[in-house]
């Protein structure tokens, strides 16, 4: 076992890749979870027998820490109690979809994950808020799975444009110019913000968030 | 030998992605063998807990189909015995490895699995020579794995060039100018071949290859 992680760090491969598969049963894809446990930093997007396994680079990874802490700046200056589930498995065997969001909130359903070990989307209620980075131009539409599992909003960064998006009622999402969550955010005022995570080490980012978020609510609350 | 390969070897590209899965169970990666079945456009390979997955390039499967065409030609045109092992999945549960060779062939030990029409490594004798084309680099070492199925001679061609190698008694393979399997043959000889495969119908490229197989048989 040893010498084969060796020879992996030695012959690393090129993170942020996927690879795709089809005709994959259900029951395989649970195979798959489990096997991979919950520690697994692969993603995986299941849609009706097409399998999607994605190895998010550093960069990836890192993106989408940034955006959950701007959502969390925001929430917490405004005492908006939220949990987060992180990469969580999403999945419902009876839409025959699901998937790991790169991170996600509960929000208006927040009490429905409150200490709670395990949960089950056919029960309990999907994520109020995704957030997904799509810095390799991914071929899989994640977001048709997201919309069949009826998440509200997304948050989506690729690299160079931060996109807000909301659930419609034909189950399609549109892109929108502000936050569903905080009506008064744009996303061309968050974007800096997330380039500036990225240079800047957590504790100054989050000290700068703070200001910021505080800043930006009093000035929506004083109109 | 892992410093020469490290160096020679171009980098994953990502024209063919993969993943690597670590602590996976072989009995995962049998189950996954039988969900993904014979499709050549994903390649699995297995050592020891770690699972790559890999999608295989158009051009990569193109130059496999050349190559099979030249070795096919040579073992004709030498009057040797041949069989085919195609890209088959090869595993050793009590090895823990498993892969699928880009092609792979039994010479010598052909009379040895004649009458078996499925072979299985752990009993039965592995095939003498394996095709690798490396266009980008496999996360695990397959060649470690070769060597621990016992395969005797590999060539390697990179989109460039092709490189033979023999397995030595300290289970470590050198590079050997001329192969073994298709004694004294010089194995870059083929490679002019290889690329003007990618401009002929196979036809042709059989014929002009076989005519150099008679000249170099002749001037030997």
């Amino acid at each position: 076992m040893s010498a084969t992680i060796q020879s992996l760090e030695s012959r690393r491969v090129a993170a942020g890749q996927s690879v795709c598969m089809d005709g994959i049963s259900w029951v395989f894809y649970e195979a798959f979870l489990s096997e991979l446990g919950e520690r697994s930093a692969h993603r995986l997007s299941y849609d009706r027998g097409e399998l999607h396994i994605m190895s998010p680079s550093p960069e990836h990874e890192a993106y989408a820490r940034i955006l959950g802490r701007v959502f969390e700046a925001l929430a917490d200056e405004l005492r908006l109690p939220y949990k987060c589930l992180g990469s969580v498995t999403c999945r419902r065997e009876d839409l025959e979809r699901g998937l790991e969001p790169d991170n996600c909130f509960y929000i208006r359903n927040v009490q429905a994950v409150l200490g709670r070990r395990r949960f089950e989307l056919r029960r309990d209620p999907p994520p109020d808020l995704a957030m997904e980075v799509d810095i390799t131009e991914s071929s899989v539409d994640r977001r048709s799975i997201y919309a069949a599992l009826g998440v509200p909003e997304i948050w989506l960064f690729d690299g160079a444009a931060l996109t807000f998006y909301q659930l419609r009622e034909q189950s399609e999402y549109e892109a929108t110019a502000r936050s569903g969550t905080f009506p008064f955010l744009e996303a061309e005022e968050a974007l800096p913000l997330i380039h500036a995570g990225f240079e800047t080490d957590d504790m100054n980012f989050k000290v700068a968030l703070r200001a910021w978020a505080s800043a930006r609510i009093a000035a929506a609350s004083g109109g | 030998m892992s410093a020469v390969q490290e160096a020679a070897t171009p980098p994953a590209g990502a024209d063919e992605p993969r993943i690597v899965l670590r602590d996976v169970s072989w009995q995962f990666y049998e189950s996954l063998l039988r969900e993904v079945g014979r499709r050549p456009a994903l390649r699995l390979t297995y050592d020891r807990g770690c699972l790559e997955l890999m999608t295989i390039s158009q051009l990569h499967d193109r130059y496999k189909c050349i190559l099979d065409r030249l070795i096919f030609a040579l073992a004709l045109e030498l009057g040797m015995k041949i069989r085919s092992g195609g890209s088959a999945t090869f595993r050793r549960a009590d090895l823990e490895r498993g892969l699928e060779p880009d092609a792979c062939y039994w010479t010598a030990r052909e009379p040895l699995i004649r009458h078996l029409h499925t072979v299985d490594l752990s009993r039965d004798p592995s095939f003498d020579l394996a095709i690798e084309v490396e266009m980008s680099r496999s996360a695990l070492d397959r060649v470690a794995i070769y060597s621990a199925l016992g395969v005797p001679e590999w060539w390697r061609f990179d989109g460039d060039v092709l490189r033979g190698f023999r397995l030595g008694e300290n289970g470590a393979y050198t590079s050997a100018e001329e192969s073994h399997v298709f004694p004294r043959l010089p194995v870059d000889g083929l490679v002019p071949f290889v690329h003007q495969g990618l401009n002929l119908d196979e036809t042709e490229l059989f014929r002009a290859f076989t005519a150099w197989v008679q000249q170099w048989c002749n001037e030997t």
